[in-house]
């Protein structure tokens, strides 16, 4: 199986007032073609800051200090090392090749303009030639019938349309439509292409069950539940069918029947459509639902990669058991994790989990361990094996 | 709730704001003894023998309701008394003195609004770099400097220093003469848009050049408040998860600033531009009076230090329905700008 | 990285411009001032107009714009203020004691073309009695002529007839009109009364035509005592003078253009097309439009006359003796609700209530004050010390009058041997109060306080600024212990300053409860007295009674100043154009 994502020695550091912050330290991951990977770990344990690094999206003061991503585009069939990617080129990917849904669905909207507008916004930017195609079509296929006296006084204007339309569906940025769309009044000429946008919108919406998807798109945010805002949250992130869809605690805020819905929602997405899904999550139960493979996170770093069937069975990394044993299980008495997650200003020295770990040696106080594999697909980064 | 009823109500509800101004404004100049009342219709020395007769003509020595009740039976019966402050009638006072008012308010607001909201977003863009520190030092000082300082400064430079540059007043001498003249038609009194009207280019720009420096006076002054609280909505703006999508979607920097990010920052902005507005259109006293731009502001000043009571009540009129209709403005605009807000409602 | 230094750049920029913002008011505008406006006189000056109408209008600012527009019968002669020309009428004489009559000067008109009558002239005397305003100036017609102040009593019931007012102003002729008086009255004083603005000329048809009394006996009372809102010369000028209304736009400006039928315009042009004048608060502002040549005259407070001090292209008029005069008045009866006497009573800590009925309290306070720094200080060095309120530029001044000068050691004398004691032992304290932003009055009020607490720490005099409202409504509810005002005069006759300042019932010396019988018997007889050698005696010993009974202490009468551009000549001082350009007519403006 082929690596869709090959991130390597990644670190991200926060420079802040108060410090330097260690958010992501020296990470190796891949990220399989057509698999769904989990992220697990405690809150500020650097799983969101790595899925923003992939979409070069780490917010200020934050920066990416070193490392590589290399992301392998279908399409191109060829590698693209995005942490080298001019800012229009990585836009080009954000949203299209790779796209993300938030966690809060009700944060992650914007709250003035309507569903339809903040969906239609992704395939007027990433797919416009095709919306030019479109328009071109229909426009042409007004031209073709009718001979009534309206028809005919609109006919040059149809043309004129006609060709306006097909200089965008043949794209490198014609200058007839780009200055049209940065005058006021004018803009309004290529209304056909947010029509276009508008009805891939709704079928986008049906995709993902919501029903009525016609109304919902007039919506304002507001008006709609939770559950609905997420999947349309969705809608936005697979609008263009990306390669790589990232979603980032997508469940935590709804309720547990919608959840349940939802999690339904993304394997089906997945075998429909044959993307790759990195699921971060600090719900391990969650994790085991929809992942294939599970990572686990601790203080900016990795601690374990492997299937999510072994990672439940054969746990190997302190943490990772320690996190299995927190998970709530009728009948058993509920563990903690003893002492609290490391200081994000002045991490431990060696390994990270080192002051908090039952069995720790000597050397993880001042050594860091290296992640090996040491059984097939399951590794882990621990002095221990 | 439908605009209509909406608006009804509110104009409706203009009339107990309306008597509790002017009540407690009646209550206030009562706490002057009716002598000193007295002193407003003297414009002699010699008068002031006539003091207690003119107490007794006025009746200003009556009980509060009485006086206040004789001023409210005046005004319903459509009128508003005289106003020695101006030496006309009231009710021609307002329409005479709003088109100065309004002609600085109409260059101002929209220079300190727009203005404001450009280098508030550029500040909160560019938060802790150079041109953040630059313009929170353009709003210190504008936020510092008084408004008559600021304005002697201007007028010492560009019509003292540059001889005659730009004038106070309202127009020059002989623009003045020829606007006062039946070869020009005065429509709304308000020199720019009466020259407009008259397709009168040297009208025009000689208004202009009288308005640069009271506008931009008055523009220095309060476009700080403004930049601030962009910067500030707008870092809030920034902040949120909306931003984050909108940028992982693929946007442009400028989309996500422009089309996310400031027309929700634009909603506190809003209020206070309507209040703003109503601010300068129910006058800029010092402003006014330092650049010989005599509106409402200069005539709500006089009045005051003249106890030129009846003209201090209309003003009062004139102010308090001028701020319910901006905030009813203001309310329906907010509609416009965010559909979580309903009409009568707090956002849902 | 250049984009950033820009940055840095603009802020640097911004920092030099606020240096720069901090020195330039410094440097005032150098240069000679520019020839604008040809044709165009424009004045900047402070205060307001109140009204248009001459019956009506009672203060300088509304007069002066009357004196523009209208002409009466008589006007000053030049410099003079007893000596007269005539401009509506051609000559005058006394048929007897009691009448006086005026012929008519032909062919003059009004600024709309009408033909000027006798006609006109009746009816403008007796317009003016007919409404006679509250408050108004017509009580200067009334008093000579018909004996009474006013039309109404104090009820506000007309006490005269109709026939009284037709018989007061009779026409004699086409040519010729009477004025009959009620007993014989000083021919000057009624000269100077004719020319005020409230003597103007009105056209009557156009009056008429607007509404106003329409000249006829049938419900003249109607007409009596208009609001100003229905005074129908409130905003509107009809008269024969050389320029008529164009448009008064309050409070900014009137504007003024040349009246086209001016009946002299043949022997002596009308120097100005317009006549401007735009009422300007800031004196700054006044300043650089002055500098500016935006202006032809600027009125100047005199505590900024320094400002204008040597500045080339500007004409400094200085030595103008303007009749008036400030005074301090000793209150003789304060009312006992008074917050500004301490304790009331004479305990060191206050004063009693007639503190200063006693005539050597009054000595020793005079003696406390010193002319010579009041002089320097507050007045610019630009006054002269009088010994009484009869200024210099009015009939039967007395130059050899007595005078006090400053002297601490008979201040003290007389302030140890007062009728309530030894007050050097005894103290009192007070509260002097002035009306706010009056610093002539303040420095006024901080040398006499100085001086006393000089003489000895027990005389404590605070000073305290009040609200112009407030000072003119606590003179009259007599709670001030000492005040301080000035009297513009209605005419240049001594006998209107005699009466407010002296009568027992004057505007000052009433509230101050000032009563001498034989002062008041004095005035009486004055203000009626035809024979000048009389008058001359009566108004010499009334500046005598005021050396001896001392009302109040009379501070220095002030020199004014004009500050014209260099391209303004022909101005000639006349004392009763108090505060004003002067008499325009006679000026002219060019580049040269």
């Amino acid at each position: 199986m082929e690596d869709l994502v090959r991130i390597r020695d990644l670190t991200v550091r926060f420079h802040t007032y108060e410090g330097v912050v260690y958010a992501i330290d020296d990470l190796d991951l891949d990220i399989r073609q057509g698999e769904t990977l989990g992220i697990v770990g405690e809150t500020g344990s650097g799983k969101t800051m790595t899925a923003l690094a992939i979409l070069r999206l780490i917010p200020y003061p934050g920066r990416i200090e070193s490392g590589s991503i290399v992301f392998f585009d279908k399409g191109l069939r060829s590698e693209l090392e995005l942490l080298k990617l001019s800012e229009d080129k990585m836009r080009s990917i954000r949203g299209c090749k790779i796209s993300m849904v938030f966690q809060e669905p009700g944060s992650a909207l914007n709250p003035v303009y309507t569903i339809g507008d903040q969906i239609s916004e992704v395939y007027l930017l990433h797919q416009r030639q095709e919306l030019g195609r479109q328009a071109k079509r229909r426009i042409d296929s007004l031209l073709g019938n009718g001979g009534t006296l309206a028809a005919s006084i609109k006919r040059p204007f149809w043309r004129w349309q006609s060709r306006l339309y097909n200089k965008i569906a043949e794209g490198s940025n014609p200058l007839e439509p780009r200055i049209l769309s940065h005058i006021p009044l004018f803009r309004r000429l290529l209304w056909r292409l947010k029509d276009e946008a508008g009805l891939l919108t709704v079928s986008m919406l049906k995709d993902v069950e919501i029903p009525d998807p016609d109304r919902v798109a007039g919506r304002y945010p507001h008006e709609l539940s939770g559950g609905m805002k997420q999947r349309a949250v969705i809608a936005m992130a697979l609008a263009c069918s990306p390669e790589l869809l990232i979603a980032d605690e997508p469940t935590t805020s709804l309720d547990v029947t919608i959840q349940a819905q939802m999690l339904e929602l993304f394997r089906r997405i997945k075998a429909d459509r044959g993307a790759s899904v990195l699921f971060i999550t600090h719900n391990l139960g969650v994790a085991a639902e929809v992942c294939d493979r599970v990572a686990v996170m601790y203080a900016g770093r990795l601690c374990e990669v492997a299937g999510v069937e072994e990672i439940f069975l054969h746990p190997m990394h302190p943490y990772t058991k320690a996190l299995l044993e927190a998970v709530p299980m009728p009948g058993k008495e509920l563990q903690t994790i003893p002492g609290a997650l490391a200081d994000a200003f002045n991490p431990p020295p060696g390994c990270r989990f080192h002051p908090r770990c039952p069995s720790a040696m000597p050397t993880c106080q001042h050594e860091r361990p290296k992640l090996k594999e040491v059984a097939k697909d399951h590794m882990v980064a621990c002095y221990l094996y | 709730m439908e605009l209509r009823s909406y608006i009804i109500r509110r104009v409706l509800l203009l009339i107990p704001v309306l008597i509790g101004v002017t009540l407690f404004i009646f209550g206030i100049t009562m706490l002057f003894p009716p002598a000193q009342r007295a002193t407003l219709y003297v414009t002699n020395m010699r008068q002031l023998s006539d003091l207690p007769a003119i107490i007794q003509k006025y009746g200003l020595d009556k009980p509060f309701f009485v006086q206040y009740g004789t001023w409210l039976n005046q005004v319903l019966h459509g009128n508003l008394g005289w106003s020695r402050a101006i030496s006309m009638p009231v009710a021609q006072a307002i329409p005479h003195l709003l088109p100065a008012t309004l002609e600085l308010a109409i260059f101002a607001v929209p220079l300190i609004v727009l203005v404001g909201i450009f280098l508030g977003t550029k500040a909160a863009t560019h938060k802790d770099k150079p041109l953040d520190h630059g313009t929170r030092v353009v709003a210190i000082l504008g936020w510092s400097l008084p408004s008559f300082w600021l304005g002697l400064v201007l007028m010492m430079i560009f019509y003292g220093y540059f001889s005659g540059l730009l004038p106070p007043g309202r127009l020059g001498v002989q623009m003045d003469i020829l606007v006062d003249s039946a070869a020009f038609i005065r429509y709304t009194h308000i020199n720019t848009i009466d020259a407009i009207l008259n397709l009168n280019g040297p009208v025009l720009l000689d208004a202009l050049r009288h308005l640069i420096l009271p506008v931009m006076t008055l523009s220095v002054i309060n476009m700080a408040f403004i930049m601030r609280l962009m910067r500030s909505s707008m870092l809030e703006s920034l902040g949120k998860g909306y931003i984050l999508t909108a940028r992982a979607k693929g946007l442009a920097e400028k989309v996500v600033v422009n089309k996310h990010a400031r027309r929700n920052a634009l909603i506190p902005v809003i209020t206070v531009s309507g209040y703003l507005f109503a601010g300068l259109a129910s006058g800029a006293v010092i402003t006014e009076t330092i650049f010989s731009f005599k509106g409402i502001g200069w005539w709500a000043w006089q009045a005051a230090v003249m106890l030129d009571i009846p003209s201090v009540l209309a003003f009062a009129l004139f102010t308090a329905t001028l701020f319910v209709v901006i905030n009813l403005l203001v309310d329906i605009l907010y509609t416009r700008v965010d559909p979580r807000v309903r009409l009568g409602g707090a956002v849902q | 990285m250049s984009k950033r230094v820009s940055k840095v750049g603009w802020i640097i920029m911004a920092a030099l411009l606020c240096v720069s913002l901090a020195i330039l008011p410094a440097c005032g505008g150098g240069g000679a001032i520019p020839y604008k406006n040809p044709g165009v006189f424009v004045q900047q000056t402070i205060g307001r107009i109140d009204s248009l109408d001459p019956c009506y209008c009672y203060d300088t600012a509304s007069g002066e714009q009357i004196y523009y527009m209208y002409e009466g019968l008589l006007g000053y002669n030049g410099t003079s203020t007893d000596t007269f020309v005539g401009l509506m009428a051609t000559d005058y004489y006394w048929v007897n004691s009691t009448s006086l009559r005026f012929n008519i000067r032909p062919g003059v008109r009004f600024s709309n073309g009408d033909n000027m009558t006798v006609a006109d002239v009746e009816y403008s005397f007796e317009r003016a009695m007919v409404e006679d305003p509250d408050y108004g100036p017509v009580w200067m017609f009334y008093f000579p002529l018909l004996d009474t102040y006013g039309s109404r009593n104090s009820t506000g019931n007309i006490t005269i007839t109709s026939a009284e007012i037709d018989h007061a102003v009779e026409v004699v002729n086409s040519t010729c009109i009477e004025f009959n008086f009620v007993r014989p009255f000083p021919a000057t004083t009624w000269y100077q009364i004719v020319c005020g603005s409230w003597g103007s000329i009105v056209d009557k048809a156009y009056c008429v035509a607007h509404g106003d009394w329409p000249g006829s006996w049938g419900n003249w009372t109607l007409y009596n005592n208009p609001a100003q809102t229905n005074l129908v010369l409130q905003s509107r000028a009809m008269g024969t003078g050389p320029w008529a209304l164009d448009t008064w736009t309050p409070p900014g400006e009137i504007k003024l253009v040349k009246n086209d039928y001016y009946w002299n315009a043949g022997v002596h042009a009308v120097p100005f097309d317009r006549v401007l004048t735009q009422f300007v608060d800031s004196w700054p502002s006044r300043k650089l439009a002055l500098l500016a040549g935006d202006c032809d005259i600027a009125y100047c407070p005199r505590t900024n006359i320094a400002d204008l001090a040597g500045v080339a292209d500007v004409n400094a008029v200085s030595g103008l003796p303007e009749l008036t005069i400030d005074s301090f008045y000793f209150n003789q009866n304060i009312t006992s609700t008074t917050t500004y006497a301490g304790s009331k009573t004479l305990d060191g800590n206050g004063i009693s209530l007639d503190f200063f009925s006693d005539i050597n309290v009054r000595k020793g306070f005079t003696y406390a004050f010193d002319w010579a720094t009041y002089i320097a200080q507050a007045m610019q060095g630009e006054a002269t010390q009088r010994g009484s309120p009869f200024v210099y530029g009015l009939p039967y001044f007395n130059p050899a009058a007595n005078m006090y000068s400053k002297n601490l050691t008979l201040a003290k004398y007389y302030l140890e041997h007062s009728a309530w004691g030894n007050l050097t032992a005894i103290g009192f304290k007070f509260t002097l109060i002035y009306n706010t932003g009056n610093l002539v009055r303040k420095t006024a009020c901080e040398i006499l306080a100085n001086n006393l607490f000089a003489i000895s720490p027990n005389f404590q005099v605070a000073v305290l600024a009040k609200d112009w409202s407030s000072t003119m409504s606590l003179i009259r509810g007599r709670t001030w212990v000492m005040f301080q005002i000035g009297w513009l005069p209605d005419y240049a006759d001594p006998d209107n300053y005699a009466v407010p300042y002296m009568h027992s019932q004057g505007t000052f010396s009433g509230p101050a409860s000032f009563n001498n019988a034989t002062v008041d018997a004095l005035i009486a007889e004055g203000a009626i007295s035809t024979n000048t050698t009389r008058r001359q005696e009566i108004y010499y010993a009334l500046q005598q009674a005021w050396y001896d009974q001392l009302p109040g202490i009379i501070l220095a009468q002030p020199l004014g100043r004009r500050f014209f551009t260099k391209y303004i000549s022909g101005f000639e001082f006349n004392p009763t154009t108090c505060g004003q350009p002067g008499n325009l007519y006679y000026m002219s403006k060019s580049e040269s």
